[in-house]
């Protein structure tokens, strides 16, 4: 090991399951390099509580490479950790110096039940897609790309909205623990292209009535949901998703 | 109109939309009440008999049952919003990250500031509606003096600083929620954010400075 690793010393919240209250527990982390990623450091927390006979922390992960929205903790009170636009996989150890505390604690939403440690269940979101964030009419196959009647900056804006993975951290890191950005961004993406505009109308009226049930909270608009994004989706689509929603409520005559 | 589009109306967009709405209604009558508050300063007489052709004016009770209206629209649904939100994180969380910029603090702090300016306004209409009572007669017309009232009400310092500390408070509120309507009724968009966010700045500014030369004017005129 070279000489610039660190020593971390971790305050995670531990919990057995669901139904069960849960409670922080401390861990020193010594040998962190500044290269390793933010679950690296825990796998490597992990492989020695293995070693040890304890119980492992329980995490979400699955690409890696932050295209996948599985993995998310809120690290030291941001969702993500301090790096702009990263998820947590993709967090490196070079955030931190020697000797820092960090406290890790689950995405804490009541719609996301804590499954064990800091893995969460996020079915709650898979629900709002369900209830309207797809298309049902086929569009055939990819037309001749120069005939699409999309406009480039149209384009553009769909797929930033499109760049959203699910991960939760906007209703994570809001204080109301709502999931505007999430919804605001799937039903931007869809309503911004012409194969979105079948269900358009019911779409906005039928997620939000989703998540409404689900027990999410409302949008103030304070924004934290935005900066937590590691996609960068801006709070503009929460605007945008407010004008589907009334068109949606005020015009839909079906 | 079906049930369906009934329940929307209480759904979590609509929640804003209400609050919103009801809050730019206020923001307008902030300037329309500016308005008639800087007579004091142009002339007494003035001011008094503005304020005579108000009150003696049975329009007056539809005016006030809007503006109620309006608030209790405003007070109801800001409530509903946030008791939800309380409820939506049951656990909270350990450590949180605090952004420390005006607008975000405007923002988290809108329950606080919106309830002290609630208490504010009922200590503000039972002071002045139902305060002291003086009269005055101008060409034989007799009406009531709220000039004097003004000055002797302003005349005690600690009623300046309390006035003043309001006005503080309520320029924090409307500064975020002047931008905040507009991104709730959907009107906002990124070429236009800029705009709302300069436009919410510039209305909080003008109405905290504005609402704060009245005390501060009736006050230097009883030292004089």
């Amino acid at each position: 090991m070279s000489s610039n690793t660190m020593t971390l010393y971790l305050q995670v919240w531990r919990q057995k399951n669901s139904n069960e209250a849960g409670a922080f527990s401390n861990y020193e982390v010594a040998n962190v390099s500044p290269d390793m990623s933010f679950l690296e450091m825990l796998d490597m927390l992990n492989e020695d509580l293995a070693r040890q006979g304890l119980d492992p922390i329980q995490y979400d992960h699955d690409c890696r490479e932050g295209i996948c929205g599985a993995c998310g903790v809120v690290i030291n009170g941001e969702p993500h950790g301090p790096g702009k636009q990263t998820t947590t996989c993709e967090l490196h150890m070079r955030n931190f110096k020697n000797g820092d505390a960090i406290v890790i604690e689950p995405w804490r939403v009541k719609a996301f039940a804590v499954l064990k440690d800091l893995a969460v269940d996020r079915s709650a979101y898979d629900k709002i897609i369900q209830a309207g964030g797809f298309i049902k009419v086929n569009y055939g196959n990819a037309p001749e790309a120069n005939s699409l009647p999309v406009g480039k900056d149209v384009a553009d804006l769909a797929m930033d909205m499109a760049a959203c993975i699910g991960c939760g951290a906007c209703a994570a890191a809001c204080k109301n623990a709502s999931a505007m950005l999430f919804a605001a961004a799937k039903i931007s993406h869809l309503a911004l292209l012409p194969q979105g505009q079948v269900e358009r109308k019911k779409r906005a009226a039928n997620m939000i009535k989703a998540m409404d049930e689900l027990g999410f909270g409302n949008c103030t608009n304070q924004g934290l949901c935005e900066d937590a994004c590691p996609k960068g989706i801006n709070i503009n689509a929460i605007a945008r998703l407010n004008r589907e929603y009334l068109d949606s409520i005020l015009t839909c005559n079906f | 109109m079906s049930l369906s589009v009934i329940k929307a109306f209480r759904s979590s967009i609509f929640k804003k939309i209400w609050v919103a709405l009801s809050g730019m209604f206020l923001c307008i009558f902030l300037l329309g009440h500016l308005a008639g508050n800087s007579m004091m300063i142009i002339n007494p007489e003035m001011f008094n008999r503005y304020a005579h052709t108000l009150i003696s004016n049975p329009f007056i009770y539809f005016a006030e049952a809007v503006i109620v209206f309006f608030f209790f629209l405003h007070i109801f649904w800001a409530i509903k919003t946030n008791v939800e939100n309380w409820r939506a994180r049951p656990i909270s969380y350990h450590k949180r990250a605090t952004k420390w910029d005006l607008q975000s603090l405007a923002s988290a702090t809108m329950p606080y500031t919106g309830a002290l300016l609630l208490v504010f306004i009922v200590k503000h209409i039972i002071d002045f509606k139902y305060g002291p009572y003086y009269t005055i007669s101008y060409e034989g017309v007799q009406m009531r003096n709220l000039y004097q009232l003004l000055l002797e009400y302003f005349g005690n310092i600690h009623n300046v600083i309390a006035y003043v500390i309001a006005m503080t408070l309520l320029s924090i509120h409307v500064l975020h929620g002047v931008w905040s309507a507009f991104q709730s009724i959907g009107i906002n968009r990124s070429t236009l954010n800029t705009t709302f966010r300069r436009f919410s700045y510039l209305f909080s500014v003008i109405i905290v400075i504005s609402y704060i030369t009245f005390p501060v004017w009736c006050y230097i005129q009883g030292v004089k």
